[in-house]
């Protein structure tokens, strides 16, 4: 008997607990989120994909990513129409998300209280809060609803501090102000939908680390983005690893074509078809040989051959 | 025994209760009453705040400006949203329950779908807000501007939806067959635009969360005041002093109409502050008009004495 109230006690502890910290998600609510992924993990509960694969995955193309996620039924994972602070450059990371909402007295002390319990910081703004988690190889990204005039959530101090912490960047559904200054920042970055002189007003933090919407993408905490020139994708951390290699290959197999066409010793359409067992036999045979360094490990070589019906 | 077996229901329901706190779905009736701590009157067994059904009723005469301008005066100026399209031309006023929709994703839709099996919801996540849904409900729901397969209902779940609250929906989205909506009598959508589409890769991620409705945020037990303008979201724990000061508004509108034609006062002596000579004449007026006045007598002396002018 004892015993169950002490369960009760705790269970309840728990959920009031839990109802007073309505903004930051807690590491057992984005493990709830993320249960696919089954490596490490962040302090903070986020899936941590390796910093190898968010190195190789900057290779990849945009449209690669999205064909692969489309045929595992993701296929609202792409965003465009952005404004780039330094266009030619390209960004992968991991997603800290942040929910910005049209300001509401009775809900900003809700807020203030749950970021107090939490021991978030009582100098500056809420708009400081998700920065302070922030960590080398972060991305951080939030909905602030493609508000432009008056919803700048960053200038140059703060992209300073996201840059000091991430050496990657941001991803706004909104805007940012002192783009000169923050165009001069090392190690930033920012995909936004705008860029207004204007100061944030009438808007403040909702929540960190739950699921946001960026434009047509739902995206999840620990998620890993790849940004470049021509848009951003959001890719579910379970997926990242696939992804990269079927990637890599492709782009090996690639090579390898091109190369057995300008041998002309087969023809085009046994090469740049579906393979006989004798190409195969070739394509193995010139992996076994090949001089250059491969993108991915002889190990996840030899796993996805396997996989793939080529061994 | 006895009293273990009682227990166990209950540490079931916290089990589930906290289950439900992982994913951002619906909302645990602790966190509501959070969130909504402002509100100290009565509550739906969800800890959703139910607001009186004569504030309801009260609420359909003011007018929607007033009210918002008696928002704007406490501070509170995102709680308004224009733009929409409607199916009738009904006034409708009720309290919100709101609901979030997403782009879907497999694993989300996974997770949302095996917790809501688990909490006996069936069928797709579109008809689970409906399922709450009890009279004088207002079903408030984002869904992210989407409009060809954004429908977020037809004319089956208009019906569902209209026998269940007796009330109409306001959508950030859209609505599919706009004939058969209008034809169902004393029902109305405020919807952003029609398609013939199905809903199509969306998934219901926050049931009685606070939600955006264009510039405005909404929090579940909300007042929503949906007139030819657009739609007002009050809060909850103002619900009552906006009602009363924008009835104030419209009761000293024809007071002084009257004055002025009587000739018994000028317009200056109306618009500025007001002499006691003037007040005086207002409760008399008041008095003769028993069925105009819907506030108490303490609210009216209230607003009264706080009114600047």
């Amino acid at each position: 008997m004892k015993r169950i109230l002490l369960i009760i006690a705790l269970l309840t502890g728990g959920l009031l607990a839990n109802a007073q910290q309505r903004l930051g998600s807690t590491p057992e609510q984005i493990k709830s989120l993320t249960p696919d992924w089954t490596g490490e993990r962040s302090a903070d509960g986020r899936p941590r994909v390796s910093d190898d694969l968010l190195q190789r995955l900057k290779k990849l193309t945009i449209e690669e990513a999205w064909e692969k996620l489309k045929t595992k039924g993701y296929v609202n994972q792409y965003e465009g129409d952005w404004q780039i602070l330094h266009s030619d450059s390209v960004m992968t990371g991991r997603v800290v998300t942040a929910q910005y909402m049209p300001a509401r007295p009775d809900l900003k002390n809700v807020i203030t209280a749950a970021g107090k319990a939490e021991g978030r910081s009582q100098a500056g703004g809420q708009n400081l809060w998700p920065i302070d988690i922030l960590v080398n190889g972060d991305v951080y990204v939030a909905d602030s609803y493609g508000k432009i005039a008056d919803g700048t959530l960053m200038g140059s101090s703060l992209s300073s501090s996201v840059a000091g912490h991430t050496k990657r960047g941001v991803i706004f559904n909104g805007s940012i102000r002192d783009v000169a200054e923050v165009a001069e920042i090392k190690n930033f970055n920012a995909w936004v939908k705008g860029m207004d002189p204007s100061v944030i007003a009438q808007m403040q933090l909702f929540s960190i680390n739950q699921p946001i919407r960026i434009g047509h993408v739902t995206v999840l905490p620990g998620d890993v983005v790849l940004a470049n020139k021509y848009g951003t994708i959001f890719i579910p951390s379970h997926l990242v690893e696939d992804l990269v290699i079927d990637g890599e290959f492709q782009a090996v197999h690639d090579q390898f074509e091109r190369y057995m066409l300008l041998q002309a010793k087969y023809s085009t359409g046994q090469i740049h078809g579906t393979w006989t067992p004798e190409i195969k036999k070739v394509f193995l045979d010139w992996l076994d040989h090949y001089t250059g360094k491969l993108p991915m490990s002889k190990p996840d070589l030899d796993k996805y051959l396997k996989a793939n019906g080529y061994k | 025994m006895a009293i273990n077996k009682k227990i166990i229901p209950v540490v079931i329901a916290l089990l589930m209760g906290f289950g439900n706190a992982v994913v951002a779905q619906t909302i645990p009736r602790e966190e509501l009453i959070f969130l909504t701590s402002e509100w100290k009157g009565e509550r739906f067994a969800d800890g959703r705040p139910k607001i009186s059904d004569d504030l309801l009723a009260r609420a359909k005469d003011i007018g929607l400006d007033d009210a918002w301008t008696a928002l704007k005066n406490l501070g509170y100026v995102n709680q308004f949203e224009s733009g929409w399209k409607t199916v009738n031309d009904v006034v409708f006023t009720g309290r919100a329950v709101t609901a979030m929709y997403m782009p879907s994703r497999p694993d989300v839709e996974k997770s949302i779908k095996e917790r809501g099996a688990k909490q006996g919801r069936a069928g797709n996540t579109n008809s689970w807000p409906i399922d709450i849904l009890v009279k004088g409900d207002v079903y408030v729901a984002d869904g992210f501007g989407k409009i060809g397969a954004g429908t977020l209902m037809g004319s089956t779940l208009g019906n569902s939806i209209f026998s269940k609250s007796g009330n109409g929906v306001v959508f950030d989205a859209s609505a599919r067959d706009v004939e058969g909506l209008s034809e169902i009598k004393g029902f109305n959508a405020f919807v952003r635009d029609f398609h013939p589409s199905f809903l199509e890769s969306e998934v219901l991620m926050g049931l009685n969360t606070p939600i955006r409705i264009g510039a405005a945020i909404v929090l579940p037990g909300d007042l929503v005041l949906a007139k030819r303008e657009g739609v007002l979201f009050i809060p909850a724990q103002l619900a009552e002093q906006v009602v009363s000061v924008a009835e104030f508004v419209s009761l000293k509108d024809d007071f002084g109409f009257e004055m002025v034609k009587t000739g018994t006062f000028k317009t200056g002596q109306i618009d500025s502050e007001w002499t006691p000579e003037v007040k005086q004449a207002f409760y008399k007026w008041v008095d003769a008009h028993p069925d105009k006045v819907k506030m108490s007598k303490a609210t009216m002396e209230k607003i009264l004495e706080k009114r600047t002018w």
